[in-house]
């Protein structure tokens, strides 16, 4: 397990981040003014579910916004770089070599053309200058670092041939091969079956407190939040809505879309007879009303009797020390702990 | 059962510049095949002998102006122009339409059950696109003899194998679509799977190779007329006036052109608007 | 003891597999010789990680694969070679629920259409009273009766997802697989979608059959729960007895393997590469024995274990030559000191 640090050294800061996209149906952000910050050595998990905008919050980071998306505000800085005032050949050395980043469906993210053991080389040749020796050395090592049984061997094989989890590893043996600092895993194990999700988890975590990197894992399951993070940024419809630390989450979570998200996922070993379900949809990014985004399906709301929600918006307001959200019921006044 | 609003935007036909210039120049064939009588200047089939190989332009003494000039036999080039236009479409649009039936029953069909009767129908489907297409309607056409329904035959007739082929490989995948599964656990009898829920989602497909189609159809009838195995000579077409204008280009250059002009800009227009039917019908839908 | 209503026996569906192009082809047990007694009125969790079958069952169980070999009989009938009107017969008490709201819907078709359809093809009413049905059911799944002209494109996952409870609902059937109903569906709106199915088991008193991986789900509907690995029923149980006492390894394994609910319950486990043997090339006896920690070689690796109930426990069924011994010298230890 990662040491505690308490008091970490910010290694990623996120600064209202704004990447719009400009479609027929009309325009919208995904990512909305969204700002947080990864320190050495620690997971960030960015939590919501489809079209929070925590995919696409990494990939604005990456530079890997898909048209027509842009990213139209604010600062990506590492180490007080801001990288999104660098140019793309700048960018290309950073990516694989300073921040990494892994995908949801391992066997459709790897080029089904070239053998995993080129791939992973492929990495090297980009950021290092070795001879082509010592990159199969160091491609045989990668492999057994994750994992991989038999790495000689398995150099040599075409994705479709292995399993998820295999590609999988592959992938993560592919974005730790040049030792970044952050390695942004997105859905990492949405795919894999659940012994195999618990391998690769585990996996991440060694890897992570063996090298000291920096993690933000994107999901939507609150399980593998539990387990993996250790700070937590809640995101809905394209916002950050809560963040705090992981036990502090779990233990007191404060914004209704929160709350309603624990009440909503069946508990292993705690089977209730019924479960909270948050009513309605995620809103239309494209016909936002005014007010709190997430005010329409808001129980709380009603029995606060708040109508401020619908008219304003609320900010994201560090209400307790090292927890913020963004939510009427607890702005404007300190929460007495 | 449930009528409600219209999905897809058939709009989009007007919007679209390369649609729309289909649209407009498939619209003026198919309003001149239709009022060929009305709109056209003279009797294509009148002979101004005193007018042989006239340039486009000239005026004869009784005030007809030849606006594309005329033909080795006096004829003018517009009103042939404008009646070959029925021939043309009428012949490739039924020879067409004839493969496409065929075919795209026979691909349902083959498709769907699979087993042996698939295996005899894509036989036959080999068989059937090996032999060159020209080969086959030229052979087809000396079999049956003379006539307007053999050369439709001949030149359709072989169109329904790459219908059938087509059709099928799309029927092997929806066959297995949930919702295909859905209607089994229902209880649907085969033919409402086949005709409700299997072919409206084929169809498209159908229709744009259909629309290509076409487009070769028109040239192949035209080769066809060139060869004298085509429409006979009494009934305008612009495979005739190819044939015809071909011994005298040097000198009347406008009875080729203008007739070989009517025919590529006619299957232009059938391909964009195939091009366009491409997009318009599933993104929407399959969404 | 319950009255059973759906009873498989040797159930086993394979599938001939092209081994690349000069290997020939080679046999697949999608499912192998799986014996499943399923009681009316109980919700029964089907569980398992890829490649275990569970789908495979579930559609056979609907009769919409046909099995290789084995017996199907639903309500004391045979039901493994029925066609024609007692096939029929059949569809109108079977139904399904498919996994993905998006492809088990036409999307051509207006949802009201895809809804009635199945009142169509056994002659229910008129088209105005199907109309009237489609309506009711609309509201019972939770949507506006208004909904029917529209396509399933107008709708979310979470939505479709309903008109496909609908569909299968319509006639009222007793009996219902649901085929991962809520793994395609984002978290909130799984909790709308299972709680609507449990009250709808409820109020029409359905038999159902709940495909899924997700256990912590299938903890929460379920009666009893079966689990599958590589084609086989390896377990099966009340549902609070499973889950607070696994007695098979690959079970043990499951639960172990789903994360933590919270903090600091965080475990370390083991990250080793421990993966599912081809099916193309299954393990001799027990199909779990080489990711077995309490594997026996000689025994494990030569017999395949029957489901068999460890006599301490004759409500359950274990898969499981080790767990099944043990039982005995469980009992055999009242009596005589033993180890």
């Amino acid at each position: 397990m990662s040491e505690a640090h308490d008091d970490g050294r910010v290694l990623l800061e996120i600064k209202g981040l704004t990447t719009a996209f400009s479609l027929a149906e009309g325009d919208f952000n995904a990512v909305d003014n969204v700002s947080f910050s990864v320190k050495e050595g620690r997971t960030l998990s960015l939590v919501g579910e489809s079209g929070s905008g925590k995919s696409m919050t990494a990939l604005s980071v990456m530079g890997l916004v898909p048209s027509p998306g842009k990213v139209v505000a604010g600062e990506v800085l590492l180490d007080g770089r801001n990288l999104l005032d660098m140019s793309a050949r700048e960018m290309r050395k950073i990516r694989g070599a300073e921040i990494s980043m892994i995908f949801q469906q391992p066997t459709s993210a790897l080029n089904p053309t070239y053998r995993v053991g080129t791939q992973i080389r492929e990495v090297f040749k980009l950021h290092r200058d070795w001879t082509r020796q010592v990159e199969t050395e160091k491609v045989i090592a990668a492999l057994r670092a994750v994992g991989m049984p038999d790495p000689e061997a398995r150099l040599r094989a075409y994705p479709h041939e292995l399993s998820g989890g295999m590609a999988q590893r592959v992938m993560i043996a592919m974005a730790l091969a040049c030792e970044p600092r952050i390695l942004i895993a997105d859905e990492p194990t949405t795919a894999l079956d659940v012994t195999i999700q618990a391998q690769i988890l585990e996996l991440i975590r060694e890897l992570q407190s063996s090298s000291d990197t920096s993690v933000i894992l994107i999901t939507h399951d609150l399980g593998v939040v539990a387990e993996m993070a250790d700070e937590v940024a809640v995101m809905y419809a394209g916002e950050i809505v809560e963040t705090t630390d992981v036990e502090t989450l779990f233990d007191e979570p404060l914004h209704p879309y929160t709350k309603g998200l624990m009440g909503s996922v069946p508990v292993l070993g705690d089977p209730r007879p019924r479960l909270e379900a948050i009513p309605g949809t995620v809103p239309n990014l494209t016909e936002l009303s005014v007010g709190c985004r997430f005010a329409s399906r808001c129980q709380a709301r009603i029995e606060a009797g708040l109508t401020v929600c619908q008219t304003h918006h609320p900010e994201l307001v560090e209400v307790r020390p090292g927890h913020a959200v963004r939510c009427w019921l607890y702005s404007g006044q300190e929460v007495a702990e | 059962m449930f009528a409600g609003r219209e999905v897809g935007t058939l709009r989009s036909m007007f919007t679209t510049p390369s649609a729309l210039v289909g649209v407009v120049v498939l619209a003026t064939v198919v309003v001149c095949a239709i009022f060929a009588d009305v709109i056209s200047p003279v009797d294509p089939a009148q002979q101004h002998l005193l007018y042989r190989l006239s340039p486009p332009g000239t005026v004869s003494e009784d005030g007809v102006t030849f606006v594309l000039g005329t033909d080795g036999l006096g004829r003018d080039v517009l009103s042939g122009i404008i009646h070959g236009s029925r021939v043309s479409l009428i012949v490739a649009v039924t020879a067409v339409g004839l493969g496409m039936l065929i075919g795209v029953a026979l691909g349902l069909v083959s498709g769907y059950s699979g087993g042996w009767l698939d295996t005899v129908i894509m036989r036959a489907v080999d068989v059937t696109i090996v032999l060159p297409f020209m080969l086959m309607a030229l052979v087809l056409r000396l079999a049956l003899g003379p006539g307007l329904g053999s050369i439709v035959i001949a030149l359709g007739i072989s169109g329904w194998a790459t219908h059938a082929r087509l059709v099928r490989g799309e029927v092997l995948s929806l066959r297995n679509k949930e919702y295909v599964l859905a209607s089994v656990a229902n209880g649907a009898p085969h033919g409402f799977i086949m005709l409700r829920r299997i072919l409206p989602h084929v169809l498209a497909s159908a229709i744009v190779l259909a629309s290509l189609q076409v487009g070769v159809t028109i040239v192949a009838e035209a080769s066809l007329t060139f060869l004298g195995l085509g429409v006979p000579p009494e009934i305008p077409s612009w495979g005739q006036m190819l044939a015809n204008g071909r011994d005298y280009m040097t000198r009347a250059w406008w009875v080729t052109t203008f007739s070989g002009l009517a025919i590529v800009l006619t299957v232009l227009a059938l391909n964009l608007i195939g091009d366009w039917l491409c997009d318009y019908r599933d993104p929407r839908l399959e969404r | 003891m319950s009255d059973v209503i759906m009873r498989a026996s040797a159930l086993t569906k394979e599938y001939q597999v092209r081994r690349g192009a000069l290997k020939g082809t080679a046999t697949v047990k999608a499912v192998n010789g799986v014996n499943l007694d399923i009681r009316r009125g109980e919700t029964i969790g089907l569980v398992g990680e890829s490649g275990c079958g569970k789908t495979t069952l579930g559609r056979m169980l609907v009769k919409l694969l046909e099995p290789t070999s084995g017996k199907i009989e639903f309500d004391g009938k045979d039901v493994t070679n029925v066609r024609g009107r007692e096939l029929k017969e059949f569809r109108r008490r079977v139904q399904i629920v498919f996994q993905d709201p998006f492809s088990s819907l036409d999307p051509r078709a207006r949802i009201g259409d895809s809804m009635a359809e199945p009142l169509l093809h056994h002659g229910v009413g008129d088209k105005d009273e199907r109309q009237e049905r489609v309506a009711k059911m609309l509201e019972m799944v939770g949507l506006h009766r208004s909904h029917a002209t529209r396509f399933p494109h107008e709708f979310s996952g979470g939505q479709r997802q309903r008109i496909g409870i609908g569909r299968a609902l319509i006639l009222r059937p007793d009996f219902v697989v649901a085929d991962e109903p809520v793994s395609a569906l984002d978290v909130s709106v799984q909790a709308q979608i299972l709680n609507l199915l449990a009250d709808l088991q409820q109020e029409l008193s359905l038999t159902l059959v709940f495909v899924a991986h997700n256990l912590a789900v299938v903890e929460h509907i379920s009666d009893r729960v079966a689990v599958m690995y590589l084609g086989r029923i390896v377990e099966l149980a009340e549902r609070s007895e499973l889950f607070s006492r696994p007695t098979h390894p690959y079970t043990e394994m499951l639960l172990d393997a789903v994360p933590a609910s919270h903090p600091r319950n965080r475990r370390p486990r083991a990250p080793e590469a421990s993966e599912l043997p081809s099916p193309l090339d299954p393990p001799a006896g027990c199909l779990f024995h080489p990711r077995c920690p309490i594997f026996e070689a000689g025994f494990c690796d030569e017999v395949v274990p029957p489901l068999h109930p460890p006599p301490s426990e004759p409500s359950r069924l274990v898969a499981c030559h080790v767990r099944i011994r043990e039982g005995q010298t469980r009992t055999f230890d009242e009596g005589e000191s033993q180890k």
